[in-house]
């Protein structure tokens, strides 16, 4: 063996030895949180059907919907369907609506924390929740006009339903929400349940009694 | 002896006045097709200018319990209350201990509606309805207005 063979013999073995390593190093599991991309995890989620208890509304088994921008929730014999985006909320009982410029407190927090910092960081923790086994993400929300809230959002994320969280917590200050979404499924819901009317019109309700009727606006002369 | 009289009477007579003008709103929550929940609010509405609001949130737990609630008469957007627009009590209520609740009860329309603080996140609509003034006994319903 001459003494070029020598050297390359040499060096090939020093770079198998590194490449080794570096190898182990990267398969080592690791128990620091993984920082993932600063979107909204909630935003992913734009087709789904669900069974919500809890939230700042304190639903119990309330079905959701979700198709694009549009959430709705149904109640005994009225729906509501709130947008994301515009953040209004039309409540439809029969042929009569009404409208608000804020979502229906049932959509929370799939419609808050738009114009916030997210900070995510993923654990090696898992449970299950209701027979789903589920990664568990940390996120953090800071608004970006430099408020001082800190907004603590713990998420349990169900592996045979793509991540969905079937559980949700949220700690602002002293104000702790927790929701829970059974019966989820990932199937895009029929676009005909987010129907409503473009404009509701004011006026008086079944049940109401010696109550005045909103008087129009004063024609422009 | 004759002053005094005078005076005392010019007293009754000024808090007779002045309890006049005292409103007072007493009723049971009911939904928009006007069935009743079993809690309801009794809100004096009082003050010079007369826009000061004190009161109870009766029944609130369904089984006898109340809450002291507050608040200030003010002008609140149509696209913010139930059918209704202008004026409203707006009504702050402990009820859900760390979670700030505010009723609006617009008393022209007979409308209330209920919002709940988002932490930072903003307001959101809890639920919404109709009331009929004088009803406070009439509590039928088997579930609290933000029951849901």
């Amino acid at each position: 063996m001459g003494p070029h063979s020598l050297r390359f013999t040499l060096l090939s073995c020093i770079l198998a030895v590194a490449s080794c390593l570096q190898a182990q190093t990267q398969g080592k599991v690791t128990s620091e949180p993984v920082h993932l991309d600063n979107q909204n995890p909630l935003v992913g989620f734009k087709h789904f059907s669900a069974n919500v208890t809890g939230g700042i509304a304190h639903d119990h088994d309330r079905k959701i919907y979700r198709s694009g921008d549009l959430m709705r929730l149904d109640f005994e014999d009225s729906y509501r369907v709130s947008d994301l985006v515009t953040l209004h909320m039309w409540g439809v009982t029969g042929n009569k609506c009404v409208e608000f410029s804020r979502p229906d407190a049932g959509t929370f927090p799939f419609s808050a924390y738009h114009d916030f910092k997210v900070e995510r960081s993923a654990t090696q923790e898992e449970e299950m929740i209701d027979g789903h086994a589920c990664k568990i993400e940390n996120v953090t929300f800071t608004p970006a006009d430099g408020r001082p809230l800190v907004v603590k959002m713990k998420l349990w994320e169900a592996k045979d339903l793509e991540g969905f969280p079937v559980r949700i917590d949220v700690e602002a200050g002293n104000q702790k929400f927790s929701s829970t979404y059974t019966n989820v499924s990932l199937k895009a819901p029929d676009p005909g349940l987010f129907k409503h009317p473009v404009k509701c019109t004011p006026g008086a309700q079944p049940g109401q009694s010696g109550t005045a009727k909103i008087a129009p606006a004063p024609e422009k002369k | 002896m004759k002053k005094m009289l005078l005076v005392l009477a010019l007293v009754a007579v000024f808090s007779l006045s002045a309890s006049a003008k005292t409103s007072v709103y007493s009723f049971t929550f009911r939904d928009t097709a006007g069935n009743a929940y079993c809690d309801g609010l009794t809100l004096y509405l009082y003050g010079t200018p007369k826009t000061l609001v004190d009161g109870t949130h009766n029944n609130d737990n369904c089984a006898g319990a109340f809450t002291g609630v507050n608040g200030f008469k003010g002008s609140v957007s149509y696209l913010y209350q139930y059918n209704g627009t202008g004026a409203v009590l707006m009504v702050s209520d402990p009820i859900l201990a760390s979670t700030g609740v505010m009723w609006l009860v617009n008393t022209t329309y007979s409308n209330w509606t209920a919002w709940e603080s988002g932490a930072g996140a903003g307001e959101f609509v809890v639920t919404y309805g109709t009331f009929v003034n004088g009803t406070a006994a009439d509590k039928k319903g088997t579930k609290a207005a933000l029951g849901r």
